[in-house]
This record gives structure tokens, C-alpha cells and sequence, in this order.
């Protein structure tokens, strides 16, 4: 079957100026720079990676919020850069976004019932009275009260905010969610609650997700796949237990290891990967592999060959990197207690 | 071994749009030399006044510290005068918080700023403090520090910021340093390099240090002891080992439950603790945590509990022992 959403080399570029009085062009940042992925229909795409790295981009790019400057996503077979009219209208309902701070995109002189009611009327998914009993029908979907529609967004906490973003995100009747950083501002225990209904939300609705975030740990239990992102790039992308369970791409064990994991005797005592340094400037990405300056087991061909993403096996992962092998090798074990070695 | 520092009863208000924020209530627990005491506990739970009281710099007006005494190398801080304090602030107990840039001043170059400090407490020339400067940049691993200590603070990206306030706030060998969410703002991988920082220069310098953080992880990986902080409360405290395998207080126990695991299999679904955290607005005649509480009875919504110990140096604010509840109910 043909995958809901298909990113095919996706660059985005952004060209940066300076000048006081004749701008001209210093350089580009190559936010995205040749990333693959698909999302097939009802499943959940986890993108993570430092900040910077270009998450954002692609999603906004999949919601035709940012034109590519190369290459092309497809929408249900159909090319977003020839969409039109209708399609167009159909496309920007099938397609929503929901991200960290709902807050900044709630008009606060709207009730929660008209935020929900507009999208409804405009793409004319329901009449009259039928509005309004979709209105709290989406309200209590999300685990709000439907007695709540005629309050105000400062009214509702912060989580409660999210699931009127989630409300309106449904309210559309989309096919996929673009989900970008929805409970990095929550506090723990409302982290948890907003990822159990998305988690509801898309079986009873058969939504996909391409979920973004920097928090390992809700893209390992939210994903069913995973895509890692470097520095404008794809560096690693499979299934979540192959990606979390042997991943093959230094940069993304590099990562595993350094979520701190809230069990004092595995602190005590694992193995660290502590990456050197900072990661270099978008606007002046090194050659070769992105990865090579932090790298700790990078060669001399890494610094000049880019390496192109490859599965190892066919219980693997596809990662871009040229020793896969020996980067499984590098730290056989993540989690368990080992001798507490710091790896650079 | 004797604590360095000593609070107990500490309880700070503040008058806001007419009611009062209870936002530290009676808070006591104790530090020793190079130890490090982890508060973790959710946002508005009372952590950085906590801090703030400690150092005496809570905003007044419109807070206020109300009772309590916080004993510090033998002084108490809340009865020390002005100049006192000053000569404590910044030389023997140093503060790092989330935002390096509100604590660095964007229009003196860092080598001035870290200068500054050492020429202000230390009474150094300044030829030895640059020197000084210099040794210290190369300590939180900033490399190329003799032409870095030349440059402002926002050529710095947030991990070197970070690093800079911390080479601060060592320079004149602190005996406490208390870090407020230092690395919430950085990722992932800058985290775990700034962790290794604090951990190697406590190391180094003997300090004692109060972790403060929502993250369990980080607790986890830098505590000896934690308190586990609750609409103004500590509802638990006890040695990490012990908070982390069993914790005593339901709150302690659902936050554990929230947060899904990286090492371990993915469980099919969160338990996440129902409800919203508390305002702590008024005084608490319940626990602040009934509302949310499975376990809660009618004697958790009209009384407070006490902070109690429920095992050996092991404390928890519950009417109840939920290890011996569900022990019962099994
Ligand atoms: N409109 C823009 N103009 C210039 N640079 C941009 C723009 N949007 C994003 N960038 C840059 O592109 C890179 C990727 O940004 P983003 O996709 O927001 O990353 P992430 O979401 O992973 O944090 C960053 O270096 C960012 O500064
Ligand atoms: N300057 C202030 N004025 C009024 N209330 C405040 C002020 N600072 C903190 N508070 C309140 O005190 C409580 C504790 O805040 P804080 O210690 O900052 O929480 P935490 O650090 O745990 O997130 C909160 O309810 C907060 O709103
Ligand atoms: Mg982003
Ligand atoms: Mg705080």
C-alpha cells in the first residue's frame, strides 16, 4: 500500500543576509538537506534530535507551511507542490499540526466552542444544530467537559490547553497529525496524560502521527518507527525496538546514553558516551559525514565521504554511517550496570 | 560527619492579587560536606523559592520568610545583616540557574565578568585573576579560553553559557553550590556534559551540591539524598536508593509511573496521575496531594500530613504507609 506521506530527498535552505542598507546574501543554512521518510496511514513516525537539527522544517514542510527548495513530498500519491484549489482546501484539512505551546495559537477572544465550531463551518463538515453537538463531542474525546465550550483559553491549565489543541487539531477529521513537541512544556504527570490520549486518540480514530520531539524517552513509547536527525539529516530510521534495542548509528547511541534514567544503580554504574564539543553551524556543515567532529569512533573517510543510509541486516535499522558494525560493538549494553566507563 | 547546612521549619508566603502563595511550607532537611541533595518535584512545587530563601534573595514584596532558620557552616543565614551575607553569597555558596543570560551581563566580556568575582571575593590582582580567569575556562572545558575570555556572552552557545556561569560560581571555591534546573534548557547531549562538570569539580573541590530539577533522571544520577517537593511541601526525602526502589508517598510513586522508561520494554500505556498540580494558594488544611490521590480517605482531605519517618532515614508526608495499605489489602 502506498505510504500516507512520502519525503523524498527534502531540502530546505534558508538563505541568510546581512547588511545595513544593501542586504546581501552571507550564506545559507541547510536546515534540511536531503531527508527520506514515509508515513504510512494510522502509524506514528517519532522524529528526534537536538535542537536545530531541522525537525520542525520537515515538519512544516509536510504541512505545505514551507516550501522545499529540493526535492518532493508526496500526500496520498500526490505531489504537495502541484496541489490546487480544492485539493488544496482538502489537503490543509487532512493534514493538522499540533505543537508545544497552544496557548500562542489560541485567539484568546474565542471561546473554546467557537476555536472548536470554525473549522467545522469552513470546511463544512457539519450544519446547524450538528455543530454545536460536535463541538462537545470533541470536547469530551479530548477529556474535557462539554459544559466547558463557552470558557475562555486562559481559563484551562496548561494541559487542558493542549487538549483543546488536540480538539481543534480533530475537529477537521485529518488523516495525519503533525504532533511538534506537544508535551515538552508539560509537567511530568500531565506528560503522561496527553500521551495516553493521543495514544487512544489514534487507535479509535486510526490517525497517524509524525511526532516530533527531543525527549527520547516519549518518542521510544509513543513511536512505532523512529527517525533520528543530525544536523539537517536522517541519520538513523527503523522500527523503535531496533532503534532503541541495537541502534547502529554512533550518534543515536551517543544519545541513548546520555538520557539520565531515574534509577540511581544503572546511573551509578553505566557506560557514557560523552560526545565532545558543540554541534556545528547549519550554515556551515562539515563535509563527509555531519557527525564526524563529534564522532568517538570516527576514521579519516569519514571526514571527507558522506555515508548514505544502509540497513546492516535485515534486523536492523538503516543508519548512515560507515562502521555500523563496530558502532554496536562500541557499547554492546546500554542500560544494564556495567563498570560506569565514560566513552568520548 | 556534621551537615553544612541545616534547614528546618523554612516557610515562605507571598501576598499576590489579594491572597497569599503558600509556596514553602515548613521545609527542613540538611546537607553534609560534598554531598549532594536532590529537590525534584514538579513546577510551582517550591523548589527555586526553596533556593532563594537559602541564599535570602526572595523578591520582597512581595515574599516574605516567615519562620524557620536555615544554619549554615554554624551561622544562621536569616539572622545574618547585609554585609554579612554578601561576603557568603557567591564566595561559600554559589547559585546556577536555568537561564545563564539572566545571570550574565551581556555588555562586559566574560574574562571581566569571571575576573570580577575573583577580584571582588578573592582580592586578587588583576593580572593573577585573569590567570585565574584562564585555569578556569580550561576546568569546565572551554576550549581556547585565552581568546574566548575576550569575547561577550551571547557569542557563547547555551551549553558554553552555561559553562561560564559555572566557572563563576567555583571560583571561589564554594563549600555549597545550589544548581537550579542548570541544564533544562540544553539538550540532551550538552546535559550530559554539564552533569559531568558538576560531578567532576565536586569531586575536585569537595563541594556540597543541591540538585534542583523535575527531571527523575538527573536526581537519579548526581544524588546521594533526594526531597521530593509538593505544593510547597517535602512529601518524601530519604536516600536516592531508597526513594527510587520504594518510594513511600503515592505522589512519588505516580511520578515514577508517569515518566516512560528508557531501560526497560516500552509498556503499552502510561499511568499518568490524574488531576492537575495544586496552586498552593491558602493554607493547606488536606494534603495537597488528596485530590489526585487513589489512596486518599476522608481523613487526607481534612488534615495535613505530617512528614514522618516510615523506615530507617526514610520520610514520608502520607497519613498513610501506602507499602503497608497495599501490603494490607493484598
Ligand atoms: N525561517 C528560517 N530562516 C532561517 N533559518 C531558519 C528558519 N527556520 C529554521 N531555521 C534554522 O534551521 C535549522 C533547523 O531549525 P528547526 O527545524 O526549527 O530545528 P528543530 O525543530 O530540530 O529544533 C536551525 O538552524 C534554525 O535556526
Ligand atoms: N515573585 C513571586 N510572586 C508571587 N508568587 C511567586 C513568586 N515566585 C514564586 N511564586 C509562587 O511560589 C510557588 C513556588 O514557586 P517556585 O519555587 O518557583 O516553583 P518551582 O521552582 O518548584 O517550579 C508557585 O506557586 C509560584 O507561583
Ligand atoms: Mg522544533
Ligand atoms: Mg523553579
Amino acid at each position: 500500500m502506498k505510504p500516507l506521506v512520502s519525503v523524498e530527498n527534502l531540502q530546505v535552505h534558508f538563505p541568510v543576509y546581512r547588511g545595513l542598507v544593501f542586504e546581501r546574501q552571507v550564506g545559507t543554512v541547510q536546515a534540511v538537506d536531503g531527508v527520506d521518510l514515509q508515513i504510512r496511514r494510522g502509524e506514528t513516525l517519532g522524529l528526534v534530535g537536538e535542537s536545530g537539527c531541522g525537525k520542525s522544517t520537515v515538519g512544516r514542510a509536510i504541512l505545505r507551511l514551507q516550501r522545499p527548495t529540493g526535492g518532493r513530498i508526496l500526500f496520498d500519491g500526490s505531489d504537495l507542490a502541484g496541489l490546487e484549489g480544492e485539493a488544496m482546501r482538502t489537503f490543509r484539512r487532512r493534514v493538522q499540526l499540533i505543537f508545544q505551546d497552544p496557548y500562542a495559537s489560541l485567539n484568546p477572544r474565542m471561546s473554546v466552542g467557537e476555536v472548536l465550531a470554525e473549522p467545522i463551518l469552513l470546511y463544512g463538515l457539519r450544519e446547524g444544530a450538528a455543530v454545536g453537538e460536535r463541538v462537545r463531542e470533541l470536547l469530551s474525546l479530548v477529556g474535557l467537559s462539554p459544559s466547558h465550550a463557552g470558557r475562555y483559553p486562559h481559563e484551562f491549565s496548561g494541559g487542558q490547553r493542549q487538549r483543546i489543541g488536540i480538539a481543534r487539531a480533530l475537529a477537521c477529521e485529518p488523516d495525519i497529525i503533525v504532533c511538534d513537541e506537544p508535551v515538552s512544556a508539560l509537567d511530568v504527570s500531565i506528560q503522561a496524560q496527553i500521551v495516553n490520549l493521543l495514544q487512544d486518540l489514534q487507535e479509535r480514530l486510526s490517525l497517524a502521527y509524525l511526532f516530533i520531539a527531543h525527549s527520547l524517552n516519549v518518542i521510544k513509547h509513543i513511536s512505532s518507527r523512529v527517525a533520528v536527525m543530525y544536523l539537517g539529516q536522517v541519520v538513523e530510521i527503523g522500527d523503535t525496538a531496533d532503534v532503541y534495542g541495537a541502534a547502529s548509528h554512533p550518534y543515536t547511541r551517543a544519545l541513548l546514553s546520555a538520557v539520565p534514567v531515574p534509577d540511581p544503580e544503572i546511573e551509578r554504574r553505566r557506560t557514557r558516551i560523552i560526545l565532545q564539543g558543540d554541534v556545528p553551524s547549519p550554515m556551515d556543515p562539515p563535509p563527509g559525514c555531519r557527525f564526524a567532529s563529534r564522532c568517538p569512533i570516527v576514521q579519516d573517510r569519514c571526514r571527507t565521504n558522506a555515508p548514505s543510509l544502509v540497513q546492516a541486516d535485515a534486523n536492523t535499522s538503516l543508519a548512515a554511517c560507515w562502521r555500523t558494525a563496530e558502532s554496536q560493538a562500541l557499547m554492546p549494553d546500554l542500560f544494564s550496570p556495567q563498570t560506569g566507563e565514560t566513552i568520548r | 560527619m556534621s551537615a553544612i547546612l541545616e534547614v528546618s521549619g523554612l516557610t515562605v508566603r507571598f501576598a499576590s492579587q489579594g491572597q497569599t502563595v503558600h509556596a514553602v511550607e515548613d521545609v527542613s532537611f540538611s546537607l553534609e560536606a560534598g554531598q549532594t541533595l536532590g529537590i525534584v518535584g514538579e513546577s510551582g512545587s517550591g523548589k527555586s523559592v526553596t533556593a532563594l530563601a537559602l541564599m535570602r534573595l526572595v523578591p520582597s514584596p512581595p515574599g516574605r520568610i516567615v519562620s524557620g532558620s536555615v544554619r549554615f557552616a554554624g551561622r544562621d543565614l536569616l539572622a545574618l545583616n547585609p554585609a554579612q551575607l554578601r561576603k557568603i553569597r557567591g564566595r561559600e555558596i554559589a547559585m546556577i540557574f536555568q537561564d545563564p543570560m539572566s545571570s550574565l551581563n551581556p555588555v562586559l566580556t566574560v574574562g571581566r565578568q569571571l575576573t570580577e568575582v575573583m577580584e571582588t571575593h578573592l582580592g586578587l590582582d588583576a593580572r593573577q585573576a585573569r590567570t585565574q580567569a584562564i585555569e578556569l575556562m580550561k576546568l569546565v572545558g572551554i576550549p581556547s579560553p585565552e581568546r574566548r575570555l575576550d569575547e561577550y556572552p551571547h557569542r557563547f552557545s547555551g551549553g558554553m553559557r552555561q559553562r561560564v556561569m559555572i566557572a563563576m560560581a567555583v571560583a571561589c571555591r564554594p563549600k555549597l553550590l545550589i544548581a537550579d534546573e542548570p541544564t533544562t534548557a540544553l539538550d540532551v547531549t550538552i546535559q550530559a556534559q554539564i552533569l559531568e562538570i558538576i560531578r567532576n569539580l565536586q569531586r575536585e573541590l569537595g563541594m556540597a551540591v543541591i540538585m534542583i530539577t523535575h527531571d527523575l533522571g538527573v536526581v537519579a544520577g548526581m544524588a546521594d539524598r533526594i526531597c521530593v517537593m509538593y505544593g510547597g511541601r517535602v512529601v518524601e526525602a530519604g536516600s536516592a536508593r531508597d526513594v527510587f526502589a520504594a518510594p513511600r508517598m503515592p505522589y512519588t510513586a505516580g511520578l515514577l509511573g508517569s515518566v516512560p522508561r528508557l531501560d526497560r520494554p516500552s509498556e503499552r500505556r502510561l499511568v499518568p496521575i490524574t488531576g492537575t498540580p495544586p496552586d498552593s494558594v491558602g493554607a493547606a488544611t488536606s494534603c495537597r496531594f488528596a485530590p489526585r490521590c487513589g489512596l486518599a480517605t476522608d481523613l487526607c482531605r481534612s488534615s495535613v500530613p505530617a512528614l514522618r519517618t516510615v523506615a530507617p532515614d526514610h520520610l514520608s508526608a502520607c497519613h498513610f504507609d501506602p507499602v503497608l495499605v497495599s501490603g494490607s489489602a493484598r
